[in-house]
């Protein structure tokens, strides 16, 4: 990947601690210039991220002592906003301002009309409002760094006025891990599944020995630990990780604890499956995903028994395994702080997101139902509503979202982010096609994407959501896609399939709609055509 | 008045030395991405030519980070070269 850090000050150490990536660095102190001329390195260079990384002290200048407003500050946000709409094609990487603690004002600094605390807010609100208009723009929260780690720590004086270097080298080790998690998270690079064991993980103590109301969960002392962690475990549900609860315990146990308990914070319906037994729990892992249509990539794994950790390491060794913390009081923030944001950051949540659980629970439904009827009957029986979107752009993120995700059926796994979408949906050569999908169980959002070249009548991308393989959806876009590319006046529309290991749900689906192979490639891929006359 | 952030050279043993020397050749060698035999007790910036200035901010950063001192203006400044570097490595109990 190429990057091109700019900044106001000397940032040369991050350049090495962004490695492999390819980076380049700004002429010092070129940052705005950088951002808002048009013939600039940031604008004309091949670097599809722009790392721009200020010093807010710096750039205040005098204003930080009270002389005037902070006028660079004023043409930093201008030139940000600036950036982001001439080049959506780039992803601009800024921090948030973030002031040292001196003040000059003392405790007046709280009230003052020359307020920095009151300065920084009102800065840092207009950021939240691009970053919310431009999908591209990808905010770092510095204020989270310093709280965590303390100036002391991160800024260092002797390099400042040697070399003009702000930063420690933990803080530059610290930005280094920030921004590749944070441009991952953007990308849409995370786990989605988080598979939880239940004694001494989700409460403390064993349930099959202490009974359903004996376990340690309560408001205060150590069950207050393991009720704040469950408390952050709902909030990251919220946010479309799906919990999944694999204990080696009796059913009727552990179903006790969620009849009983009332201080269980994690309700059965929290969980999109929850598995006791006494199986390994690899076996169970990899039944869990075949049950969730998931792949075992995609999940992490929380137990405090090592044996147990160890053993999923050993025969998933692409199961995501944190260490477990030794003391429970460490547990919630353990949690939040090495979890969350290393396997699960987000940079947006959609609105499927949030009902993500819901989705996959309506989905067991559906498959018991489908295993009372024949299909047709079954489908008649769904009441299936979809509706076809053409180039939304407020839906981009959602789109994304899919490219990035969807494995199986995925005719040719091409994973763009929300710059390379709204490049397609502005361009009058290309369609982007989401699908919706509701039924009588529920609204499970967008479930198919489609990106059509109208200009050479070739299907680009091809993929669905697991969720609704077998319920015909997919017949729907690509009949919306004929119809596009029949619109422009074409008599055959192209498609592709490209062999992944994950992909071969998928592998005949052009055959089975009417396309015929028009080449085949030695690793795999195949081109197919279909006549679309009138 | 001693300054408690910079040591004499002096006083640490020749055993605490080499090993300081070689530990601080290493940490320059890694910094500046080239092979530990193109440094030696007696490399400086003046003789190594990927030591360069803005490379010696890196290797005063590495140094705080791999030793757990903080450098002072004036050490940066003149802790240009593997046995100026070493003298400022933290003693450690024989």
């Amino acid at each position: 990947m190429k990057a091109l850090l700019l900044s106001n000050i000397n940032m040369q150490p991050l350049a090495r601690r962004l490695a492999p990536w390819d980076v380049a660095c700004g002429s010092y102190n070129s940052m705005l210039a950088d951002l808002a001329t048009e013939n600039s390195p940031a604008a004309t260079s091949d670097a599809l991220h722009i790392i721009c990384l200020h010093d807010t002290d710096t750039l205040t200048g005098e204003a930080f002592y009270g002389f005037g407003p902070p006028v660079q500050c004023e043409m930093l946000v201008a030139a940000i906003d600036g950036f982001c709409e001439r080049h959506p094609d780039k992803v601009l990487v800024v921090n948030t301002f973030c002031l040292g603690s001196n003040r000059w004002l003392g405790f007046a600094d709280f009230t003052h009309e020359s307020s920095l605390k009151t300065t920084e807010a009102q800065l840092n609100a207009r950021l939240v409002g691009i970053a919310r208009a431009r999908p591209n723009l990808l905010v770092i929260d510095f204020d989270i760094l310093f709280r965590r780690h303390g100036e002391d720590a991160l800024l260092s004086n002797a390099f400042w006025y040697v070399g003009r270097i702000r930063y420690t080298a933990k803080m530059f080790d610290l930005l280094g891990e920030t921004i590749k998690r944070a441009i991952d998270a953007h990308a849409q690079k995370t786990r989605k599944v988080l598979v939880l064991d239940l004694d001494n993980t989700l409460w403390g103590g064993i349930v099959g020995e202490l009974g359903p109301l004996g376990i340690a969960l309560s408001e205060d002392g150590a069950g207050r630990c393991y009720r704040d962690f469950q408390r952050a475990l709902k909030a990251i549900r919220n946010t479309g990780v799906l919990l999944v609860a694999s204990s080696k315990n009796n059913a009727a146990d552990v179903d006790e604890v969620f009849d009983q308990n009332p201080m269980m914070i994690l309700k059965r319906e929290d969980f999109a499956v929850i598995r006791a037994n006494w199986q390994s729990k690899a076996e169970n892992m990899v039944a869990i995903a075949d049950q969730l249509n998931l792949g075992i990539d995609s999940f992490v794994f929380i137990d405090d028994n090592p044996v147990e950790r160890e053993e999923v390491a050993k025969f998933l060794p692409e199961v995501a395994i944190p260490a477990f913390p030794a003391r429970p009081e460490d547990l919630p923030n353990w949690f939040m702080r090495d979890v969350v944001p290393v396997y699960f950051g987000k940079y947006a949540i959609t609105d499927e997101d949030a009902a993500k659980t819901e989705q996959y629970r309506a989905n067991e439904a559906r498959q018991q139902m489908a295993a009372r009827f024949d299909l047709d009957g079954y489908l008649a029986e769904l009441g299936i509503e979809c509706a076809i979107h053409v180039d939304v752009e407020n839906r981009l993120v959602r789109a994304a979202q899919m490219t990035q995700k969807t494995n199986q059926f995925n005719l040719t796994t091409r994973r763009y982010n929300v710059t390379d979408l709204a490049r397609f949906a502005r361009s009058p050569e290309h369609a982007v096609l989401l699908l919706d999908y509701r039924d009588r169980f529920g609204d499970e959002g967008s479930v198919a994407l489609a990106i059509v070249d109208l200009a050479e009548s070739r299907i680009d991308t091809f993929l669905a959501s697991c969720r609704v393989i077998g319920r015909k959806v997919e017949d729907r876009l690509l009949d919306k896609a004929v119809e596009l590319c029949r619109a422009r006046g074409h008599r055959k529309i192209v498609g592709e399939y490209i062999p992944t290991r994950k992909n071969q749900l998928a592998a005949d689906f052009y055959e089975i709609h009417g396309f015929t192979p028009s080449a085949l490639f030695p690793d795999g891929r195949k081109i197919y055509e279909r006549a679309i006359n009138a | 008045m001693h300054d408690p952030e910079i040591q004499e050279p002096a006083i640490q043993s020749p055993a605490i030395q080499d090993s300081a020397i070689q530990a601080v050749i290493a940490l320059v060698a890694k910094t500046l991405d080239i092979p530990e035999d193109m440094l030696g007790p007696d490399s400086s910036m003046l003789d190594t030519p990927q030591w360069e200035s803005a490379e010696h901010m890196d290797v005063c950063l590495a140094f705080e980070q791999r030793f757990g001192r903080t450098l002072d203006m004036d050490a940066i400044t003149t802790a240009t070269s593997i046995r100026a570097l070493a003298a400022l490595v933290p003693r450690t109990a024989d």
